[in-house]
């Protein structure tokens, strides 16, 4: 009696608190797309839309670059992490250390890494030019070539590490036994990966492919970085920051979230079906070690993608020790004096503080949240989980400015939320925005790694006389933790370099977060640019020693994805 | 026996390292000579300033510096809290929103009266000219406007007079009193009420011009010497040449009033020329203005065009022109005169440490005719908490040592301590001769006489928005089919009824925009713009998807013509 009125109340609680937190300053924020200035309800913005055939196309474009980026983050991803965890090679180590380093670029400077390597007087052309593979008369404009195909690259490149650590959190506790079964029926090689292999990660890739996705559906700094104005992320960008009013921008943003959530059902809808093997929590196999030829295609093969993603993040580096870079290959002279500016600055310490202390709480909250939800989700299959499941996707689709004036709305004098004023002190809010954003990296590392539990083994340990505590304490959280990590660490760094909220809900300095503080050091006239890289290779060093603190803790715990 | 050192360790210390290194620099920053006293905000203060603002933290540094100062004279301790919610636009929707949630509690709360739609869209507006009378919504507005509701903040330091006209038009800034105060500071013997077309502070006294500013060409000589321009760009139709093609960087009309003023400006100069030629032919002197109107603006749209045709993007953050010049990713561009010169100045001592052996690669330019100087603003926000400090402090910004520190070079004798604002002071008087030494920027006087130039407000004065309206439907959204129209005609060596395809702007001839249009614009009822928004940008496409048809017609005749002599 107890444990079904406790089963009720969290599925309501999750729903209450993604009402509250979610979907009100949401309603509170795109409210316009339905009510011109007199409150008359119309449809007339929404079709509007449909009626102009350069948003139509940013939608179309939108759908490419999702589905291309998809498909290209997920090959590299599974690549990458089933080449990590079955083969020992040279520098294996070194590989799976540096993966991460395309999700810890700092906002807005990362732009500037990227064109300062592949820009006309960038680093790239003056590499072909010394080579003399390039005439210097006539600079390649890279980052416009082949527009949208180059906006694919970016965002895959940017996003592939997502679907590398949820598979490889699958695979490092994937039950050998089927393998080897179907080795010694005569399966082998890549049969034995396509037949045996790939349909056991099917619940990790979906939840990895469902966020790089909508990731890649609502992507806004590539397409910047590019100049790529015709797809819908950077449509409402641009709407949002107009000066006039903009009607249509609200309703666009409406079509976005209508259309991720419906695409999102369809695609679980379809991978449910395929799904229902379980097979997590039995042994595992040791890595078979490579052969020198292969050895050295798997080194060559992982160092190209792993560098090339960590192109802008070595760029940052020296453009924050670049006094000059200009059409050479590395900066003509260095100096430490942006360092100097950036971490000497007032307003610097203050604001690393302020981010520890936001981004630990809200990664706490998204743990507990996610976690619920995704049980919620797995183990109780009924529509209204189903509906759960949907709308903690959601966070991704909505872009960052419309729910931070959505916080804003609810939080003023006379308003409910109120208490939550952000003028005064907005920790609260800051780690409300925060968990609400990053939950669905904790919801889909979570709800992948509950499908692959078997339930048996929690029955086994409730049959031995377990209570229902002690068997998630001791059975379920252990075997989960490998993913709850995989999500942590992308919540943790994802909200350390978040913008939108971080830029409009602190509105004083000794409340500003580092991204924050990274803004207005690129404020500042003449060497801004150079200064907030400094800044921003600062926090990109003090994210990998975070992640790589956090392996050293949990690495021999693990099943999984940080041992080395 | 040897301990193995724990994994986690080594991490950690890095960790630990890491962390302590803003601590470290902190603490020797401190120590280091900053040739001036620490920051006065940092101690005990009894007074409290509530500013919201856009400017970076340079500008709120300085004058948080100068103005404690400057009341400790007076035997008053006084702190700012800055509130930086981002830039204009987030500015612009954050006292929107402010001041909506205040008034509807006073309207619902001290007034008693029920929350409609009537009241939440009549408060802050006045009804729109022809709109049929609404009792309730004129009501609230008499209501607010009579009323001391606030949002908590005292003043709005900084935007263009463009958002300053509606922020006060809007009712939430009031005035504040300083134009009567100090009568000798404005009109004839000081602050011009009005400039080139541009207001320079508001005759109600609702907001005021702090510093100038306006628009100019930033350009990088290696660029434009590899693309074979000859020469500096001096004007804005200098950089129509499809030499340009894909290399400039222009300022987005919808983010930015200024850079609508500098299109403006642009249509402008444009009537005026077509007026001289027309004089020059003979056109009776009372229609002169007519032609001048009609066929000026026709010409403007079609320069317009041309600029954004060579274009690579409209940016929406005014920093990003002069740092994509500086850096060779773009040829020229529109860009805020004190950023471009800075950013020139800071390029060329990086470029060359030692000083005096290499050419600048990057400089600015400023147009001789074609563009405005407007004013940063400062405002005093309806039910202001500190009023009398608020107040203060717009006097200091406008006193010379206020105006010393937008425009003093750093060290320079009340001039900024830690950074050069590089702003031009509003103040006539800070141009006169005695501080020519100490100014960052010499070169420039907007005050001087324009004997080239006479802004002609009746001409397009009301279409301001129409204006940024236009360039968008016509340029910023169909951008790609835009780019694609004018490299097939310079590939096609503009043949010419393709180019008169380009070249034709009669969707938007100047009868449309100053009837129809404006008033679609300015109905409540924002789906008429929805509509003609939708109806222009297709159209446009179209026409320039023609116009490469055309082009790529008369390009593949040329050549058989050719293959067959």
């Amino acid at each position: 009696m107890r444990r079904g009125w406790l089963s009720e109340l969290f599925p309501s609680l999750f729903a209450l608190l993604l009402a509250l937190f979610l979907f009100w300053p949401l309603v509170e924020s795109v409210r316009g797309a339905f009510f011109d200035a007199r409150d008359t309800a119309s449809f007339g913005y929404v079709l509007g839309v449909f009626r102009n055939p350069v948003l139509v196309e940013g939608f179309g474009n939108a759908l490419l670059v999702a589905v291309g980026s998809t498909a290209v983050a997920a090959t590299l991803g599974v690549g990458a992490a089933w080449l990590c965890d079955r083969y020992d090679f040279p520098a294996r180590r070194l590989f799976v250390t540096l993966v991460p380093l395309p999700l810890i670029v700092p906002p807005f400077v990362g732009a500037i890494g990227v064109k300062q390597l592949f820009g006309q007087a960038g680093a790239f052309n003056a590499l072909l030019a010394h080579l003399h593979l390039l005439d210097p008369a006539h600079a390649t404009d890279w980052l416009r070539r082949g527009r949208l195909a180059t906006v694919v690259a970016l965002t895959a490149l940017h996003l592939y590490p997502i679907v590398y650590f949820n598979v490889s959190a699958s695979l490092a506790s994937l039950n050998v036994e089927m393998e080897e079964a179907a080795r010694s029926l005569g399966c082998r090689g890549a049969r034995t990966f396509w037949k045996i292999t790939l349909p056991l990660l099917t619940p990790s890739l979906f939840g990895a492919c469902s966020i790089v996705f909508i990731g890649g559906l609502t992507e806004l700094g590539v397409p910047l970085v590019c100049d790529f104005t015709r797809i819908t992320s950077v449509q409402i960008f641009s709407g949002l920051k107009d000066l006039g009013r903009n009607p249509t921008v609200h309703a666009l943003v409406m079509i976005v979230l209508v259309g991720t959530v419906t695409f999102y059902a369809a695609a679980r809808l379809l991978v449910r079906q395929r799904n229902a093997v379980t097979q997590k929590g039995a042994r595992r196999r040791h890595r078979d070690r490579l052969r020198p030829a292969g050895a050295v295609a798997a080194v060559v093969a992982l160092g190209a993608l792993v560098v090339t993603a960590a192109l802008p993040n070595i760029s940052v580096v020296l453009v924050a020790f670049a006094r000059d870079w200009y059409g050479t290959v590395l900066p003509s002279h260095f100096t430490l004096d942006h360092f100097r500016a950036a971490l000497g600055h007032e307003m610097v310490v203050s604001s690393i503080g302020n981010s520890l202390r936001y981004v630990m709480l809200s990664t706490a909250a998204d743990l507990l949240l996610g976690t619920g939800i995704a049980w919620v989700v797995v183990r109780r299959r009924s529509r209204a989980a189903r509906l759960l499941d949907a709308a903690s996707m959601l966070p991704l689709a909505v872009p960052g400015l419309v729910m931070a004036f959505g916080y804003l709305a609810l939080t003023r004098e006379g308003r409910p939320l109120a208490f939550l004023n952000p003028v005064r002190d907005p920790t609260a809010l800051l780690v409300i925005a925060y968990t609400i954003r990053r939950l669905p990296f904790i919801v889909r590392s979570a709800v992948a790694g509950l499908e692959q539990i078997d339930v048996a083994l929690e029955d086994a340990a409730a049959s031995l006389g377990a209570g229902r505590a002690r068997v998630v304490l001791r059975v379920t959280l252990p075997l989960l933790l490998s993913h709850l990590l995989a999500g942590g660490i992308f919540a943790f760094a994802l909200s350390m370099l978040e913008v939108s909220d971080s830029l409009i809900l602190a509105q004083r300095q000794a409340t500003f977060p580092i991204t924050k503080a990274i803004y207005e050091l690129f404020q500042l006239l003449g060497d801004g640019r150079q200064v907030a890289a400094a800044l921003g290779v600062w926090a990109m060093l003090f994210l990998a020693a975070a992640i790589a603190f956090a392996r050293g803790v949990m690495g021999r715990r693990m099943g999984g994805i940080f041992r080395l | 026996m040897s301990r193995r050192v724990p994994p986690w360790l080594v991490p950690l210390a890095c960790l630990l390292a890491i962390l302590a290194l803003p601590f470290i620099a902190k603490y020797s920053a401190r120590r280091a000579p900053r040739g001036g006293q620490a920051s006065l905000s940092s101690g005990v203060a009894r007074e409290t300033l509530v500013i919201l603002t856009p400017h970076n933290e340079a500008i709120r540094h300085e004058f948080t510096e100068a103005f404690a100062a400057f009341m400790a004279g007076q035997g008053r301790q006084v702190q700012i809290d800055w509130r930086s919610p981002g830039g204009g636009s987030e500015i612009n929707r954050l006292l929107a929103a402010e001041y909506a949630a205040s008034f509807e509690r006073y309207w619902t709360g001290a007034l008693g009266r029920r929350w409609s739609s009537h009241a939440s869209g009549g408060f802050a507006a006045d009804a729109p000219p022809g709109a049929p009378p609404d009792p309730e919504a004129a009501e609230a507005r008499r209501a607010f406007l009579d009323s001391n509701v606030g949002c908590g903040i005292d003043l709005l330091f900084g935007g263009g007079s463009v958002d300053a006209q509606l922020h006060a038009s809007a009712g939430r800034l009031v005035d504040a009193g300083v134009v009567k105060a100090h009568p000798q500071l404005f009109g004839d013997a000081g602050i011009p009420a009005v400039v080139g077309g541009e207001a320079f502070w508001d005759r109600g006294g609702r907001w005021l011009g702090v510093c100038l500013s306006g628009f100019g060409i930033c350009v990088n000589r290696d660029v434009i010497a590899r693309l074979g321009v000859p020469g500096l760009p001096s004007s804005w139709s200098s950089l129509a040449d499809p030499l340009y093609f894909g290399q400039l960087g222009l300022a987005d009309p919808g983010k930015s009033g200024t850079a609508v003023k500098t299109f403006e400006m642009i249509i402008q100069e444009q009537m005026q020329q077509v007026r001289r030629r027309a004089e020059a032919d003979g056109v009776a002197a009372a229609r002169l203005d007519d032609v001048a109107v009609h066929e000026g603006w026709l010409a403007g749209l079609r320069l317009i065009r041309r600029l954004a045709a060579n274009a690579r993007y409209f940016s929406d953050a005014a920093s990003r022109v002069p740092v994509d010049v500086a850096t060779g990713d773009a040829a020229a561009g529109m860009c805020i005169d004190f950023y471009g010169r800075f950013q020139s100045d800071v390029t060329a001592a990086a470029q060359d440490p030692e000083g005096g052996r290499a050419v600048p690669r990057m400089d600015f330019v400023m147009p001789k005719t074609g563009t405005s100087i407007g004013a940063d603003t400062i405002g005093l926000l309806r039910g202001a908490p500190h009023r009398e400090l608020a107040v203060a402090f717009i006097e200091f910004v406008l006193s010379e040592a206020g105006q010393k520190i937008w425009s003093f070079r750093k060290g320079a004798p009340g001039g900024p301590r830690t950074y050069a604002l590089q702003r031009l002071p509003i103040l006539p008087a800070l141009y006169a001769p005695q501080y020519d030494a100490y100014r960052a920027d010499r070169d420039t006087h907007p005050y001087a006489p324009n004997h080239q130039f006479v802004y002609h407000e009746a001409w397009t004065g009301p279409l301001f928005r129409a204006i940024a309206f236009v360039v968008r439907v016509m340029c910023v959204d169909p951008a790609p089919e835009l780019r694609d129209a004018y490299q097939a005609l310079a590939q096609a060596g503009f043949p010419p009824e393709a180019t008169a395809l380009f070249d034709d702007v009669s969707a938007v001839a100047y009868e449309t925009v100053k009837g129809p249009l404006r008033a679609a614009l300015r109905a409540p009822n924002a789906l008429d713009e929805v509509t003609w928004s939708n109806r222009l940008v297709r159209q446009f496409r179209d026409q320039y998807r023609e116009v490469v048809r055309l082009a790529r017609q008369s390009q593949a005749q040329a050549t058989q013509g050719g293959g067959a002599r």
